[in-house]
């Protein structure tokens, strides 16, 4: 299995852990890797933008940021099934890993469970539409 | 800031236009640097062909306005914080819900005009017979 997405189902399975273990605020930051990752091996897998370009195209700049901006449009253009959930699920994941790593704040469980749904989806939902179909 | 504030006030703006029934609130959240829309009711927000192509269409002006910036737009959740709030409006036409509530409240006024002309004419037959009575015993 190509290793960005094995690494990017690792951390699915990482934030679960995480989650049934007591330590729920940190299962936000591998939920969101989860769907940075998986974009990565999309870009580079379906969409033509190899890993080597991506390090180029984003040297020295915010990676996650253009990544996303190149990634997500496209891919709600082309799923319409999915369509523009895409960019509300990766961003929820994103705002959650923003709050849950760097605030002083306290996150319900139960809203954490949802944000390891939402990466679920995103995951789910790439691989009906884009890798499934590749194959 | 300001720029993505007035880009997408204006936006915002056009939707309660344009969208019968839709509710839009808009807050920036300094913690996360994140400038969230919030949208309902559902019916419009993941029903509506038009919404979700204007809600794409406006995903990808504001990318590439602000590369930079962060943007959510979803359903109203308790993970969003809208303490900070700049923008709050509906389209004020009547929606489904509302047309359902008027319906009823139409219902429960013809009730209350039966009621009533039930009352008056019950009202009006012993006023006449007290009439009749007063009448007799004269």
């Amino acid at each position: 299995m190509p290793a960005y997405k094995n690494k990017a189902q690792n951390n699915i399975v990482t934030a679960e852990i995480l989650l049934d273990n007591g330590l729920p605020l940190s299962s936000a930051h591998p939920a969101y890797y989860s769907s940075f990752l998986l974009m990565k091996f999309l870009l580079a897998h379906c969409f033509s933008v190899s890993y080597a370009q991506q390090e180029t195209l984003t040297k020295n700049k915010d990676s996650h940021k253009l990544l996303s901006n190149m990634a997500l449009p496209t891919m709600a253009a082309q799923d319409t099934e999915t369509g523009n959930d895409y960019l509300v699920w990766y961003n929820k994941l994103k705002m959650m890993r923003r709050k849950a790593d760097y605030k002083p704040v306290e996150i319900e469980d139960s809203l954490l469970r949802d944000n390891l749904t939402t990466a679920k989806n995103f995951m789910k939902s790439v691989d009906t539409h884009f890798i499934s179909v590749k194959k | 800031m300001m720029k993505e504030t007035d880009f997408l006030i204006n936006a915002l703006n056009e939707w309660c236009k344009q969208f019968e029934g839709i509710h839009v609130r808009y807050a920036y959240d300094a913690a996360t640097e994140y400038h969230i829309v919030e949208v309902d009711p559902e019916s419009i927000r993941r029903g509506n062909i038009e919404y979700e192509e204007a809600e794409m269409a406006l995903w990808t002006q504001f990318m590439e306005a602000f590369p930079e910036a962060d943007l959510l737009i979803s359903e109203p959740s308790r993970v969003n914080d809208m303490s900070n709030c700049l923008f709050d409006s509906s389209n004020k036409s009547l929606g489904q819900s509302e047309w359902e509530r008027f319906y009823f409240d139409y219902d429960v006024l013809a009730q209350i005009e039966i009621n009533l002309t039930k009352k008056c004419a019950h009202s009006q037959t012993n006023e006449y017979k007290n009439v009749n009575e007063y009448a007799l015993a004269a």
